[in-house]
C-alpha cells in the first residue's frame, strides 16, 4: 500500500510547515507513516490535479474564507477536507491535527 | 452579563453582516488573480532590489569605486530587467492566475497579456535633448553630475541650427520599448489589463471560441490554435483603443490611467490617514479569524509597490528625500513595520511570556512562538493563545500597529529617519535586520523603538489575561482536585 499523503495549506505555507513539523513527530509517535506537507493556498488547484495527489486537504483556521471555493475543488477531486480547528492550530497540537486528518481518510 | 451578550452581539454583526461582503470581495476572480498573480512579480523584485543597493551601496567612497569600476552599470542592468520592469511580471502573472484558476490553459493568456499590455503603450521615447532645452531643462551633466552646459545654452545652440535639423535632433526616439511604463508608473495599467485579458480569454474559451482540428491532428500542433482566435480577438481590440486614443487625444490609455488613477491611488495610500487606516485593517480582519495581512496585502500591494519602486528610483538617482517626491508609505511600511513580528506587532506577547507569564498557557505558546516571531509569523499566538475573538488582548492588539504606523509615519515625514530606500526586503526578514536594509541604521533604531512601543503596549494587558488564565488554571486543578477526593471517599 502506498503512503497516504495529507497536504496542508495555509497563506503562504509558511506558519503551517510548523505544524507539520508536529504532525510528523506525533505520526512517528503512533508508528504511523504519512507524508506530510505545507503549502500556499494559491497551489490547492495545481496539487489536487497533479501527480502528488494528496488524499486528505487541511485548511488552516486563516484561510477558512477561501473553505467553500476549496471544498468544490476538493470534491471534484474527490478528495476530503476541512479547517483545522483553531485551538489545535494555534497550539500547534500535531496529535490532535493528526488525528481529524486520518478520521477524514477513514 | 448585559456586557458579554452585547460583545457577542457586535460580534454576531460583523461576522454576519461585515465580514460576508468583504470575503465575497476578497473571494471575487479579479481579486483573487490579482493576490496571486502579483506573487510571480515578487521574485523579481526581491532580486533587483540586492542589485539596486549593489549598484548604489550607501557609503559614498565604496559607491564611487563601484561606478568607477563599471560595476555599477552592470548591477544596474540586472536591476532593469527585474525590478525595473516589475509591472510586466504582474500583466503576465495576474492574467495567468485569472485562466489558470478558471480551469484553462493559461500560459497563452498571460502571453497575450504581455503584449496587449506593450501595445496599449506608446513605442517611442521622448527625446533626451527635450528635457534638457530651456529654462527649465536639466542642461546637460557629465559623468560626475556636474553641469557643464545650462538648459538655456543648449537651447540657444539648438536654435541656432536648420529647421529641418532641430526637428530631427528633438524627434522621439523610435524603435524602443519605453520601460518608464513597465515599471511603477504602469502598475495600475498592467494590473487591469491582466485582469481584463484573463477574464475576456476565459470567456471565450468557455463560450468555445477557438479552432478545433480534427482528432487526427496531434494534440501539440491542436493546442497552438487554441489561444489564436482569443489572442487575436484581444489584440485587435487593443489595437482600436490604442489607435483612438492616438488620434483623438494624442496620447495612450496607460498615461491616462495614470494620472487618473494611479496618481490619486498613490497619494491616498501615501498618507497619514492612508497609513492609519491600512495599520488598523490588519488586525480588524484577523480579530475575527481571517488572515488579514494577506488580505490587506492582496488589496494594497498594488499601490504599495508602485510607491516602493518611484523610491527606489530615487535612491538610484541619489536624490531619496521628502521634498524630491520620495513616498513614506511603501510595501515595506507595510511588511516590515504594520506586521513586524507578525500582524499586530505582538513581540511585546512574546517579551512578556519570556519574563513575566505565570499561567501555563501563556507559557506554552509562547515557547512555540518564540522562533516563529523572529520570522514574522504569529499564528500560535493569534489562535493559540488566542488573539482572535479575545476581548483582554483586543486593546494592544489593534493599538500597536496603528500607534507604530502613525509613528513612523511622522517620523520619516519630518526627516527624523530617512525615507525607505525601496529595497523589497521579504515580509519574513526579522525585525531590525530588514530595518537595516529597507532604510540603513537609522531606520534599524526605529524599528527597535517600534519593537519596546509594542512590549509597552501589551504588557499590562497581558499581565491582567495571564491573572485571568492562571486563576481559571488554579480553579480547575482545586475542581478537580475536589472532585477526586470526593471520589476517593465514596
Amino acid at each position: 500500500m502506498t503512503k497516504k499523503i495529507i497536504m496542508l495549506a495555509c497563506a503562504g505555507g509558511m506558519s503551517t510547515s510548523l505544524l507539520v513539523t508536529k504532525m510528523k513527530a506525533a505520526a512517528k509517535a503512533n508508528g504511523a507513516d504519512y507524508d506530510i506537507f505545507a503549502t500556499a493556498a494559491a497551489e490547492i488547484p495545481d496539487r489536487l490535479t497533479g501527480d502528488h495527489r494528496p488524499d486528505v486537504l487541511l485548511l488552516g483556521p486563516q484561510i477558512r474564507y477561501i473553505a467553500e471555493k476549496a471544498q468544490v475543488i476538493a470534491d471534484q477531486a474527490g478528495i476530503p477536507m476541512t479547517v483545522i480547528n483553531m485551538h489545535d492550530y494555534g497550539t500547534m497540537n500535531g496529535v490532535n491535527v493528526l488525528k481529524t486528518a486520518e478520521d477524514l481518510l477513514d | 452579563m448585559d456586557n458579554t451578550q452585547s460583545k457577542s452581539a457586535f460580534s454576531n454583526f460583523i461576522n454576519n453582516k461585515i465580514l460576508p461582503p468583504v470575503m465575497k470581495f476578497v473571494n471575487t476572480k479579479p481579486v483573487k488573480a490579482l493576490q496571486d498573480g502579483m506573487v510571480y512579480a515578487l521574485p523579481f523584485i526581491i532580486i533587483g532590489s540586492v542589485f539596486l543597493i549593489l549598484s548604489n551601496i550607501p557609503i559614498p567612497a565604496v559607491a564611487a569605486a563601484m561606478k568607477a569600476s563599471g560595476w555599477a552599470a552592470f548591477f544596474n542592468q540586472a536591476y532593469t530587467v527585474t525590478f525595473g520592469i516589475m509591472a510586466l511580471w504582474a500583466a503576465v502573472g495576474i492574467a495567468y492566475v485569472y485562466v489558470r484558476n478558471e480551469g484553462y490553459e493559461a500560459l497563452p493568456a498571460g502571453l497575450t497579456s504581455m503584449a496587449t499590455f506593450l501595445l496599449l503603450q506608446t513605442l517611442n521615447i521622448a527625446n533626451p535633448l527635450v528635457g534638457a532645452m530651456g529654462k527649465a531643462g536639466t542642461g546637460i551633466t557629465n559623468a560626475a553630475g556636474k553641469t557643464v552646459m545650462s538648459g538655456t545654452a543648449v537651447a540657444a545652440n539648438i536654435d541656432k541650427l536648420p529647421h529641418a535639423l532641430q526637428g530631427f535632433l528633438t524627434s522621439p526616439v523610435t524603435g524602443v520599448i519605453n520601460i518608464t511604463w513597465l515599471g511603477g508608473q504602469g502598475m495600475i495599467a498592467a494590473i487591469l489589463c491582466g485582469i481584463l485579458v484573463g477574464w475576456a480569454y476565459s470567456a471565450m474559451i468557455r463560450k468555445g471560441w477557438k479552432i478545433t482540428l480534427p482528432e487526427q491532428v496531434p494534440s501539440s500542433v491542436a493546442n497552438q490554435f487554441t489561444a489564436m482566435i482569443p489572442a487575436g480577438v484581444i489584440l485587435i481590440v487593443a489595437m482600436l483603443i490604442y489607435a483612438a486614443f492616438s488620434a483623438f487625444g494624442n496620447t495612450d490609455v496607460l498615461q491616462l490611467i495614470y494620472k487618473l488613477l494611479q496618481t490619486p491611488l498613490q497619494g491616498l495610500s501615501d498618507s497619514f490617514g492612508g497609513a492609519v487606516i491600512i495599520a488598523f485593517l490588519v488586525p480588524f480582519f484577523w480579530f475575527f479569524g481571517v488572515h488579514g495581512g494577506l488580505i490587506m496585502g492582496g488589496i494594497t500591494s498594488g499601490i504599495l509597490i508602485p510607491n516602493t519602486f518611484d523610491n527606489a528610483a530615487l535612491y538610484k538617482a541619489g536624490k531619496l528625500t521628502i521634498a524630491q517626491g520620495a513616498h513614506v508609505v511603501t510595501n515595506e511600511f507595510y511588511n516590515n513595520f504594520i506586521n513586524l513580528t507578525g500582524s499586530g506587532i505582538t513581540l511585546g506577547l512574546v517579551v512578556f511570556t519570556l519574563v513575566a507569564a505565570h499561567s501555563v498557557q501563556f507559557k506554552t505558546i509562547g515557547k512555540i512562538e518564540f522562533v516563529p516571531a523572529l520570522f514574522n509569523i504569529n499564528e500560535p499566538f493569534l489562535f493559540g493563545l488566542p488573539i482572535v475573538m479575545n476581548p483582554f488582548l483586543a486593546i494592544p492588539f489593534f493599538l500597536t500597529p496603528v500607534i507604530v504606523a502613525a509613528s513612523t509615519y511622522l517620523v520619516i515625514r519630518f526627516g527624523i529617519v530617512p525615507p525607505l530606500n525601496g529595497f523589497a526586503a521579504p515580509w519574513t526578514t526579522p525585525a531590525i535586520i530588514s530595518g537595516f536594509l529597507i532604510g540603513g541604521w537609522k531606520m534599524a533604531i526605529w524599528q527597535t523603538i517600534t519593537l519596546l512601543m509594542s512590549v509597552g503596549i501589551y504588557f499590562p494587558f497581558a499581565k491582567k489575561y495571564d491573572a485571568i488564565l492562571t486563576k481559571q488554571e488554579h480553579d480547575k486543578a482545586v475542581a478537580e482536585a475536589a472532585a477526586g477526593n470526593a471520589e476517593a471517599a465514596k
